[in-house]
């Protein structure tokens, strides 16, 4: 490849806009991957019409004279924004005054957003795992409180608990199994004088 | 029910960005039943490893195995209402990712498996800070911890980090595993007492049923 067909392949492949413009600002000419962006030669005639330009204060012959290149957003055609640096060169040289606009990407903007990216994904990703796994633990309590709502068949003289397989269980093997509940021995004053008082 | 076809046409996805049709697959197989562990190990585990792979043979750029993590890592999410099972769980794991080790899928995919195993995982995440592992741990009190290394150069980190567990919590069991050991950081394991090396999800299946 001769050094002529390089920049050809460079301008038309490289995340840079190239942009051959009248100094009002019509846009003559530009690259492939400005045509792609943008939609082609002819879905603009000025400059100005592809800057989204909230204040409306871009001024095409202050850009020219700026030494320091430009920071521009523009909308592609799908509707996708995004931010080049822009550079203007006037070619005096040339017939027909010519401008040449020429836009790069930020390369540490993409670097510090796939960064911030990756860890806003992980993030979201762990707190997502934390939510689902607290939910199922929730559940779980919620299901226990289920059990221990309602009615519940007790025996009027042993106090036995008829439990959901129809089978009677002590009280305490009922509590013990359906709550978290420790049971801890000892003696109400009625059954301490039923059992214990000597006549 | 996985097959070869739908594994493909899954890893193409996955390196293309397509996130929606690798849902799609993963949701298609979670309705045809297919067993959570089959997903984990013929599907993330698999797919993870070829794009790794790929990467190294510089066939894909580091930013499309970065999105390929990335989407696998929210895939992992349409599992997680089938994983964490409603039921008491008596053995718990604390699963974290070395100081400075960015790398967390393959920890995660760890912490998720123990839960197929009917273990409690705790996950911490990437670059977990030592003294929030060892409060963690303190907190939890659990019967297993894992820590898991990508990154080769990592591994001295790694070893400060094992000997402050070990210092701390002398009677639980540490496991250790993840890519940078393929690459040669068994050697360093050598050198330290009482630690259990995983070199993959077969393998942890093991430490888990005998835990």
């Amino acid at each position: 490849m001769d050094s002529s067909a390089f920049v050809r392949y460079l301008t038309d492949h490289a995340p840079i806009l190239f942009l051959t413009l009248g100094r009002d600002g019509s846009i003559f000419r530009m690259n492939r991957y400005a045509a792609r962006f943008l939609g082609g030669e002819s879905a603009f005639r000025y400059f100005q019409d592809i800057l989204v330009n909230f204040n409306d204060s871009f001024d095409m012959a202050e850009a020219v004279d700026s030494e320091d290149a430009l920071l521009l957003s523009i909308a592609s055609t799908d509707g996708d924004l995004q931010s080049f640096y822009f550079h203007f060169l006037t070619q005096d040289d040339c017939p027909g005054t010519d401008v040449l606009a020429f836009g790069h990407t930020d390369a540490e903007d993409f670097s510090l957003m796939q960064g911030e990216i990756v860890n806003l994904n992980q993030q979201l990703s762990n707190m997502t795992r934390d939510l689902q796994k607290k939910n199922a633990k929730l559940e779980m309590a919620m299901e226990q409180v289920r059990q221990l709502q309602g009615i519940i068949p007790i025996c009027m003289h042993c106090h036995k608990i008829r439990n959901d397989q129809e089978i009677w269980e002590q009280l305490e093997a009922y509590l013990y199994e359906h709550t978290d509940a420790q049971l801890s021995h000892g003696i109400c004053p009625d059954c301490m004088e039923k059992y214990y008082t000597e006549d | 029910m996985l097959t070869e076809t739908m594994y493909q046409d899954y890893l193409a996805c996955l390196i293309k960005g397509d996130r929606t049709r690798c849902a799609e697959t993963v949701t298609s197989l979670l309705d045809r039943r297919v067993e959570i562990k089959t997903l984990y190990l013929e599907l993330f585990q698999k797919s993870l490893y070829d794009v790794g792979l790929m990467w190294e043979a510089n066939k894909i750029s580091v930013a499309r195995e970065h999105l390929a993590t990335a989407i696998t890592e929210s895939l992992l999410s349409l599992i997680y209402p089938e994983l964490f099972a409603k039921e008491e769980k008596t053995r718990s794991v604390v699963i974290s990712c070395a100081v400075n080790e960015f790398h967390q899928v393959g920890g995660k995919i760890v912490a998720d498996f123990c839960e197929i195993h009917g273990w409690d995982a705790y996950f911490l995440g990437a670059n977990t800070p030592m003294e929030q592992l060892l409060g963690f741990i303190d907190e939890v009190r659990p019967d297993l911890i894992g820590l898991s290394l990508s990154v080769y150069f990592n591994l001295p980190r790694l070893k400060k980090e094992i000997r402050a567990i070990q210092s701390n919590f002398s009677r639980t069991d540490l496991m250790v595993g993840g890519q940078a050991f393929a690459l040669g950081g068994e050697k360093m394991l050598s050198s330290v007492a009482n630690i259990n090396y995983v070199p993959g999800l077969d393998e942890l299946e093991g430490i888990l049923a005998h835990g």
